[in-house]
């Protein structure tokens, strides 16, 4: 996408570093939220490979480690690494950066106000608006940083309308300060073909799929209640529930009658699955049902469409919007309107179905990570040219001998930022007192893994960065190519965050033609078209 | 003529027992409809329905947000026009940190009165402090002292007063309504046929106070008590009727808890014949608080003999409006803890039924408005109270007051006394609330055009 790659060049141009917060990647399981931060982690990766970090808290988190929880698609060794010292180069030092640092976090804020700009990911407000789901423990992880968060952020993104408006609604954050970026849907190219090898669809008995945590919010329990109205629904079909138990399962029950069901396998419980696996499950079913009461996004239902199997889902909250005109909805507290949707769709015709499930297929393709990265990027890339060219959004002096070389040169020179492969892991674990430098440094290189970038190009050629003289007055230092002031549109942007442009950035110091300011322009059009 | 929007009303409730995201009125649920946002809503309810506004209860308007669920909605309320020749209004009841918001319609909340308490919020939940409401009201309708609610996101909601019709509005007697009105009977002659589940402490069970309301009568513990007034009253007024202390339990500060501790740690008003009827309400998602408080004050009583919990302290809900009569010969007094934020519209509302408040306010505070109660009526808070409690909110510190043992003697004193004196005299007739379907209108005509 030619936003993105314009976005990498003004990265490049301004010598930003974009911080990315892996606290959701730490998950051993990753559904929901970590699959989000994982998307946009190999997003980030990708594009901007050189200007992109890892941050937990102030602690500095090795690229190899991420990249490696991101190949493994699971936080359980990122979280060992980190906290035993191996995955953690050091802290997170952002007053030596040569341009604006940017701070981007996949869901809540462990920290802020530490970088230039900061972006964040709002999934939900479900804590807010329906804390009566949540344990009290929980609902203060979410509320307690929530405002905070937000009046931190240079620009919110929000998983859906619906979550946008919310925020809007609840909590009165002004509309220019939000962006829609809905999540996508991805799946491995080898599940399919190993799919087709594996199951035959005809010889499948037919099912629907209840897909989610089983936690009072996502209203298994109305698919109960539903069954044990309905029980002639289990003669027509098996029902398949997947997901892990979540918070206050206890306070759903399964009626009595239902139990023989369960017995005989008509009602059956998965548990959590892998990938692959509920891929598996959602391609081989009938349908899918997601009856949930509340959702900032409803990642199952794209997940479902995605493989072409429809999806039965409540009218709540996103759904209708993820789910577009694909999508079967039903009233969430209503088990006449539940069993009306199933038989309405038992009843369609094999042709009529096939409809629903090529529809299913074009409105999931709707929802991709690369286009959702394009929000991300734009909206990024708008704020990067609203600031100040030389420091980001505060003018600050910035001794020259402590600034950054360019990234190449400095993984030369900074032996901890040595990529290391998945399979080159040390088997054992430095000693806790062991600097993580140099274990690192010791490794043995070889080919990094597909969304890791670095260190295949030869090196040599590029000059040694010559440690400059001692600090001097700002007006002296050799500058970061100077740029003109924002376009309007820009400028607007700048001042709906509360960052100014800096007194320094203007006409009569600023070069407007220069190819830089010409990219800016063009980001800041697409930004206003979009 | 622009058409009338439709009108939908919300409020804490058990969401699960709804067989829909929104139902016609009379498919509200309500535990009672004394006190409460039950009262209240079902009091709305009525009212819009004879003010003939078209309108809908439901309990999750938080699910409507797209076109599709706003269809389902105008399906509901069988509204063959479209939403933007109707609009609708969403009319919010409960209190301001329950505030759900209905995507695309004008948001209306409604409060029962306003926050007397210092709130000091531990943590920082946007709703924690009790004044702050979601952006998106507009406007607030407040029954008696002005409400001090902001938004979030910053701006005052634009304040309105609303009619008396909406205290006593479902005690009007007007021709052809299909529920019976008020109409003061003698207790003797309702006796029998009472509505009102009432069970003494010692009999307590929790399965029996589920969320829906019960139709069974009162135990016969209470039964018993009951024709104790009235064989009292027949011989000139020998024996106390009852003392009625409602308890919101969406108050996490409420003085109640520590009357009925105070009440069992000294028996000698119960020996004077003091009997206090516990009567709970906003007790959505609560009920647990409930059970927790009565097995307390059961074994705490246990310590002082039988009687207390059998014979002296009952828990009890009305069902029905036509019982309402009676309630001021059975409770011809009752005990309002005046910091509570619904307090104003619960002695308004007992004061309408001739139940007399005696209020429990802090000398402090701005004093109850006229025509809730009387300086005779107020017992003055003395001691300084913290009340530290944990919730949805995160964790709160609550600065409000107590009363020291000479108050809490005077308020028991003076709480006999009038359930002396009301149960010789005559049963006391309701007040009517002058205004009607017309003040009602006249609220929410504005409401109508902006939506």
């Amino acid at each position: 996408m030619q936003i993105l790659a314009e976005f990498a060049e003004l990265v490049e141009a301004r010598q930003a570093s974009v911080h990315i917060d892996i606290t959701p990647l730490l998950d051993t399981h990753w559904t929901g939220i970590p699959i989000v931060a994982a998307q946009l982690a190999r997003q980030f990766l990708e594009t901007i490979p050189d200007n992109t970090e890892f941050f937990f808290e102030d602690q500095r988190v090795s690229t190899q480690a991420v990249a490696d929880a991101l190949a493994r698609n699971s936080g359980i060794y990122l979280h060992r690494d980190l906290f035993t010292g191996w995955g953690n180069p050091g802290a997170l030092d952002l007053f030596r950066r040569p341009g604006p640092t940017i701070g981007f976090f996949p869901s809540l804020k462990r920290v802020r106000r530490y970088f230039d700009l900061e972006f964040s990911v709002v999934h939900d407000l479900s804590t807010l608006i329906t804390p009566q789901f949540h344990t009290p423990e929980n609902i203060r992880h979410h509320m307690d940083t929530l405002a905070e968060d937000l009046a931190s952020d240079t620009a919110t993104f929000c998983v859906s309308q619906a979550t946008l408006d919310d925020l809007r609604a609840y909590m009165g954050v002004p509309a220019e300060r939000l962006s829609l970026m809905y999540n996508g849907v991805s799946w491995p190219e080898e599940y399919s073909a190993r799919f087709e090898s594996e199951v035959d669809p005809a010889r499948v008995e037919p099912y629907y799929v209840v897909l989610g945590t089983r936690e009072p919010r996502k209203n298994a329990q109305k698919i109960f209640d539903t069954l044990a109205m309905f029980p002639e629904l289990l003669d027509e079909s098996r029902f398949i529930f997947v997901g892990k138990i979540g918070w206050m399962a206890e306070q759903m029950s399964m009626p009595e009658s239902l139990r023989r069901a369960a017995i005989l396998g008509r009602i059956h419980f998965t548990g959590y699955v892998s990938e692959y696996e509920k891929y598996k499950l959602l391609r081989a079913a009938r349908a899918s049902i997601y009856p949930s009461l509340f959702e900032g996004f409803g990642l199952p239902v794209v997940e479902s469409m995605s493989v072409g199997t429809p999806c039965l889902c409540s009218f709540s909250s996103s759904m209708p919007e993820v789910g577009g005109e694909a999508g079967l909805y039903f009233d969430p507290l209503s088990v006449l309107d539940i069993y009306d949707a199933l038989k309405r769709f038992a009843a369609l015709e094999p042709e009529e179905r096939r409809g629903v499930s090529e529809r299913s297929k074009a409105v999931a393709s709707r929802f991709d990570w690369r286009s959702s990265f394009a929000v991300v990027a734009g909206r990024i890339a708008a704020a990067l040219a609203a600031t100040d060219p030389r420091s980001g959004s505060e003018a600050r002096p910035r001794p020259a001998a402590r600034r950054k070389p360019p990234a190449r040169v400095r993984e030369r020179a900074e032996p901890e930022a040595t990529p290391l492969p998945v399979a080159s892991l040390p088997p054992e674990r430095p000693a806790s007192g062991a600097p993580a430098a140099e274990t690192t440094a010791e490794a043995p290189i070889a080919e990094p893994p597909a969304p890791e970038p670095q260190t295949t190009e030869p090196q040599a050629a590029e000059p040694p960065i010559a440690e400059p003289p001692a600090a001097e007055p700002r007006t002296a230092e050799p500058e970061t190519p100077e740029l003109p002031p924002a376009p309007a549109a820009v400028q607007a942007e700048a001042e709906t965050t509360q960052r100014p442009v800096a007194p320094e950035a203007t006409p009569e110091r600023s070069a407007e033609t220069g190819p830089t300011a010409r990219l800016t322009g063009r980001i800041a059009e697409r930004i206003a078209a979009q | 003529m622009p058409l009338d929007p439709i009108i939908v009303v919300s409020a804490p409730c058990h969401a699960a027992s709804y067989n829909g995201s929104a139902v016609g009125p009379r498919a509200f649920r309500h535990s009672q409809t004394l006190l409460g946002t039950e009262a209240q809503v079902r009091i709305a309810l009525r009212a819009f329905q004879r003010s003939r506004m078209r309108c809908l209860f439901s309990p999750v308007p938080e699910v409507f947000s797209s076109p599709a669920s706003l269809t389902a909605l105008m399906r509901a309320a069988k509204s063959a026009r479209g939403l933007a020749e109707r609009g609708v209004v969403h009319v919010r009841f409960g209190p301001p940190s329950e505030a759900k918001v209905l995507k695309q319609a004008a948001n209306m909340m409604v409060l029962a009165g306003a926050r007397r308490r210092g709130v000091v919020p531990l943590g920082a939940h946007p709703m924690a402090d009790e004044a702050s409401l979601p952006a998106a009201f507009g406007v607030v309708c407040h029954y008696g002292d002005p409400a001090m609610v902001r938004r979030l996101g910053g701006g005052a909601p634009e304040f309105r007063h609303l009619p008396t019709a909406f205290v006593a509005g479902d005690l009007h007697e007007e021709e052809g309504e299909a529920e019976p009105a008020l109409t003061a009977r003698p207790l003797e002659d309702g006796l029998h046929d009472l509505r009102m589940q009432a069970e003494a402490f010692a009999e307590f069970h929790p399965a029996n106070w589920g969320a829906a309301a019960r139709a069974g009568g009162p135990s016969t513990r209470f039964r018993r008590g009951l024709m104790n007034v009235v064989r009292g009253r027949r011989l000139g007024g020998g024996t106390l009727g009852f003392v009625a202390l409602p308890w919101n339990l969406a108050d996490p500060a409420s003085l109640v808890p520590e009357l009925l501790r105070d009440f069992v740690t000294f028996p000698a008003f119960a020996r004077e014949g003091l009997r206090l009827v516990l009567l709970p309400y906003n007790d959505t998602g609560r009920a647990g608080a409930l059970e927790a408080l009565v097995g307390e004050i059961r074994d705490r009583a246990a310590r002082h003999g039988a009687a207390l919990a059998e014979e002296h302290l009952f828990v009890a809900r009305a069902h029905a409006i036509e019982d309402h009569d009676l309630l001021a010969q059975i409770m011809p007094t009752a005990i309002v803890d005046y910091g509570d934020a619904e307090a104003h519209w619960t002695a308004a509302r007992l004061g309408c039924i001739g139940i007399r408040p005696l209020l429990l306010a802090d000398p402090d505070a701005p004093p109850p408005a006229e025509g809730i109660a009387s300086p005779g009526d107020i017992i003055a808070l003395d001691v300084e109270r913290r009340v530290r409690c944990t919730d949805f909110h995160g964790e709160r510190i609550f600065m409000t007051k107590g009363l020291s043992r000479r108050s809490l003697s005077r308020l028991f004193v003076a709480a006999m006394e009038r359930a002396g004196s009301a149960a010789a005299g005559a049963p006391p007739r309701p007040a009517r609330s002058a205004d009607g379907p017309a003040a009602i209108r006249q609220v929410f005509a504005p409401l109508a055009e902006a939506a």
